[in-house]
């Protein structure tokens, strides 16, 4: 009996969770640190070491880059000719050779000393040419860094038809140098983190001081100290590594390639995170109202802009619950219809062999296979198949009896719904909320789709984006935030 | 990380008039009405201003443990054993109360809308979504108990439009001429309708401002109170006192005369929406029952505790689902009537011993046992 009450007490009892932390390697003089290096970048073509004799009682320097990230040019006119007009003045005690060699003879703005192995192989990693020096136990580091990206263009995702055009790209010097742009101010904070064990990735933190919230800012600092990761690819990886959980269908984060949203939503108290890499910036926190906004909005009159969001929250609720709704209309609670639009609707479904749930789950479902097709094909055939999918599968159906005109005109008014939200990740959604509310439809009728919806609900009023509710400002109920959102009142206004 | 964010005055307000409202906005006129005839508005507002001032005392129990909840603070007021035969008989009235919401939502729907799926199936519906609503703690089912609020506005607003239409004379004489006796056992019958507002012991520990929240309180029970008088005033004056006794739920059958360019049955759609409500109601007394277990057995895992409960739950659901409809609001009925003489004789007792304690100079606030 005892043993049958200890495995029901486990069973209902509560867990606990731990953490741990990373190490740097200290600086082991010049032969150990070029012994550590080599080993390090062993079998890699394009690491490279100059060795120099610096003068006459046989001191040695040594030069180290990564040819595949640094600019010859620069190596050469910011570290070799400075260390060249060094020669002879390297017997000088150590104490005095380093600030002579960093403050006088190299003279490029990037500079930076270490005394950690692991640091300096990260600045290598980052296209830095590394200076080690006999007798110097400081590791010096000069920014040689190539910029093999691409030009700033127009935003291909997130086109507008007001305001810049600028997006970002995946050098994250040139991005934090499009925000520097637009907020000339010394309260715009960067502060850089570097994430990945294996291959390190620098991240911008991204904040405006004063205007943040301090506890957010710190709490977003200690987590992203406390990352613990092999290699960040990419900006969304973060998400999951700030503890946002990425289970849930909804988008926890905005992602966005143009600077002038940053800029808008840094003003708003948000932070962003700019990945090396990655040209699309992380904004946090986000709300689910934040989903139906683009950047558009601020650049237009109050009125048009609040009519335009209204639209999106309808065209939302059209690709979601649209065709459920037919099902429980046609399906089971006819009675709610008003009698003269029963009788076109019994005319136009008489001879459909199919119950409107198969009607229109088959015909979501292809659409959806369709989509995703296109998706992954080159634009001229991608169009081919919209047109064949489209009309001929549509007409052809249609004529064959198969599904009712009225299941198509609803299937297509949802989809067509589901591309009036702003946020390509919100499609996603929209996908599995249209198949959860058809399956709750044909399951319970109105009672099933309520009930996902309340399901939903309760969803996203437990999701906290790092502490911020999701439902903000519906819930809880903020007045002033509301009518911010609802009016796009400018921060001057 | 930020401060946590905790419930809000407005998601108290929202969370107390939204236990309540699923209870009787949509049965409790044929009930009242019964006994006190037109008069029964009149009651029903009369009833919600003492369980209003119920409420009050309530807060000011709660008012005396800051931060902890009413799983806790009986131990400390009453004593380890008589503390827990108090949570006992909570948790049991919490069970019951949960398995008649369930059961009166399913068998309404199973009376008007499916009458050839089983009352267990929406039961279940029911429980399931009580069980995520409590597994988003305190915090995420004061937020959804936002949106539900917002979602039961329309079906308020819907009933603005029979109210139009209805005939005043059906009221008067405002007093009527029952009998004290028939006005009394109408009052009795009211008190189901009110049942739920307890609620606000478990909720009062995670108020942001605790200041003024009596009042919060107060103002929700008093709103209910308001919408419930609304509502039987509109069905009297809708149907007439002779034609409301026969109707099964009249506030339903009210919106049924609306009729709109693409909807002509309202009431359908209300029927659902109702659910909303239902939730909130069901998850508050899944959510006392959870803690009470905890708070009788500690170191029990909430969202394990709030399972099991929930499948119990069920399984008890399951096997009345043959129990008439007729039987479960009579079971109701006599649930009401336990339910508030339960909680005035507890809530006169626990003011009257903390106030005792803080008399003797003992702080309220400390951990039991």
């Amino acid at each position: 009996m005892d043993n049958w009450w200890d495995l029901l007490k486990s069973f209902f009892m509560a867990e606990d969770a731990t953490r741990s932390t990373h190490n740097a390697i200290p600086s082991r003089g010049f032969q150990g640190n070029l012994a550590y290096l080599r080993e390090r970048f062993s079998n890699a073509h394009d690491f490279s070491v100059r060795e120099l004799q610096l003068g006459g009682d046989g001191k040695k320097a040594a030069v180290i880059y990564l040819e595949s990230l640094t600019n010859p040019a620069r190596i050469a006119e910011e570290v070799l000719i400075p260390l060249g007009s060094f020669i002879g003045m390297a017997e000088r005690p150590q104490a005095k050779v380093r600030p002579l060699l960093a403050k006088q003879f190299l003279s490029s703005s990037n500079l930076e000393e270490t005394t950690d192995l692991k640091q300096a192989e990260g600045l290598l990693l980052d296209g830095w040419t590394i200076i080690l020096m006999d007798g110097l136990n400081t590791i010096l580091a000069v920014g040689t860094q190539s910029n093999p990206g691409r030009a700033v263009t127009a935003s291909e995702t997130e086109t507008s038809i007001f305001g810049p055009k600028q997006a970002f790209v995946e050098a994250h010097t040139v991005n934090l140098a499009l925000l520097r742009q637009k907020l000339k101010t010394p309260k715009l904070k960067l502060e850089e983190f570097r994430l990945g064990t294996k291959s390190p990735t620098g991240v911008m933190f991204v904040y405006l001081e004063g205007t943040a919230p301090d506890t957010f800012v710190r709490g977003v600092r200690e987590r992203l100290a406390n990352i613990e990761v092999e290699v960040l690819i990419e900006s969304s990886y973060l998400e999951s590594l700030l503890g946002i959980s990425t289970l849930s269908p909804f988008p926890q984060a905005i992602y966005t390639e143009r600077p002038d949203k940053v800029t808008a939503n840094l003003l708003e108290g948000r932070v962003a995170l700019v990945v090396d890499g990655s040209p699309d910036v992380l904004v946090l926190p986000t709300a689910f109202p934040d989903l139906f906004q683009v950047a558009d909005d601020y650049y237009q009159r109050t009125l048009p802009s609040l009519l335009i969001r209204v639209l999106r929250v309808i065209a939302f609720f059209l690709a979601t619950t649209l065709p459920s709704l037919y099902v429980v209309l046609i399906s089971f609670n006819y009675e709610v219809l008003p009698t003269n639009l029963i009788i076109p609707v019994a005319i136009f479904r008489s001879g459909v062999p199919f119950p409107p749930f198969i009607e229109l789950f088959g015909m979501l479902l292809i659409v959806d296979i369709l989509q995703e097709g296109a998706t992954r094909l080159p634009s001229k055939v991608g169009q081919t198949i919209g047109v064949v999918g489209g009309f001929v599968l549509g007409q052809a159906v249609i004529e064959a009896g198969l599904i009712s005109p009225l299941s198509l005109i609803t299937a297509a008014l949802s989809f067509i719904g589901s591309f009036a939200i702003p946020d390509y990740r919100v499609v996603g959604l929209v996908r599995i909320l249209r198949y959860a509310l058809l399956l709750g439809a044909s399951l319970l009728s109105g009672v099933g789709v309520v009930a996902v919806w309340l399901a939903v609900f309760i969803h996203i009023a437990s999701l906290e984006v790092l502490g911020v509710p999701y439902l903000r400002p519906i819930a809880p109920l903020s007045k002033k935030s509301l009518g911010d959102f609802i009016l796009h009142r400018k921060k001057d206004e | 990380m930020p401060r946590q964010p905790r419930v809000t005055h407005w998601q108290y307000f929202t969370l107390i008039s939204g236990v309540l409202i699923a209870n009787g906005i949509m049965s409790m006129p044929r009930a009242v009405a019964a006994d006190a005839g037109r008069s029964a508005w009149l009651v029903i507002l009369l009833v919600g201003c003492i369980v209003a001032v119920l409420t009050w005392l309530a807060h000011l129990v709660a008012s005396h443990f800051p931060t902890r909840d009413a799983a806790e603070w009986p131990k400390t007021l009453l004593g380890p054993i008589l503390g827990r035969i108090w949570m006992m008989a909570y948790l049991l009235r919490a069970i019951i109360f949960l398995l008649l919401t369930a059961q009166l939502y399913a068998g309404y729907l199973s009376v008007r809308l499916f009458p050839r799926t089983p009352t267990h199936v929406f039961a279940l519906l029911v429980l399931a979504l009580s069980l995520l609503a409590v597994l988003a703690k305190v915090r995420g089912f004061a937020r959804f108990s936002e949106v539900a609020f917002y979602m039961s506005i329309p079906l308020i607003l819907f009933i603005i439009i029979p109210f139009t239409k209805g005939n005043t004379l059906h009221l008067l004489p405002l007093v009527g001429d029952t009998p004290p006796s028939d006005l009394l056992k109408s009052a009795l019958a009211a008190s189901y309708s009110y049942a739920g507002f307890d609620f606000l012991w478990f909720v009062y520990p995670h108020l942001r401002r605790k200041a003024s929240a009596g009042t919060v309180a107060f103002g929700a029970v008093l709103l209910t109170a308001i919408v419930y008088a609304f509502v039987t005033a509109t069905t009297i004056m809708y149907f007439g006192l002779e034609k409301l006794g026969l109707i099964f739920l009249p506030t339903l059958a009210a919106l049924r005369g609306i009729e709109m360019v693409l909807f002509e049955r309202i009431d359908s759609l209300m029927m659902f929406a109702w659910l909303s409500t239902v939730v909130v109601t069901a998850a508050a007394q899944l959510y006392t029952a959870t803690r009470l277990v905890q708070g009788l057995a500690n170191g029990l895992s909430f969202p394990k505790v709030a399972a099991g409960l929930s499948g119990l739950f069920f399984i008890v659901a399951y096997s009345v689902t043959d129990l008439p409809l007729y039987q479960t609001i009579a079971i109701s009925d006599i649930f009401g009537i336990f339910d508030l003489s339960f909680f005035v004789t507890s809530i006169f007792v626990f003011l009257i011993l903390a106030l005792v304690r803080n008399r003797k100079g003992d702080k309220c606030d400390e951990p039991a046992d």
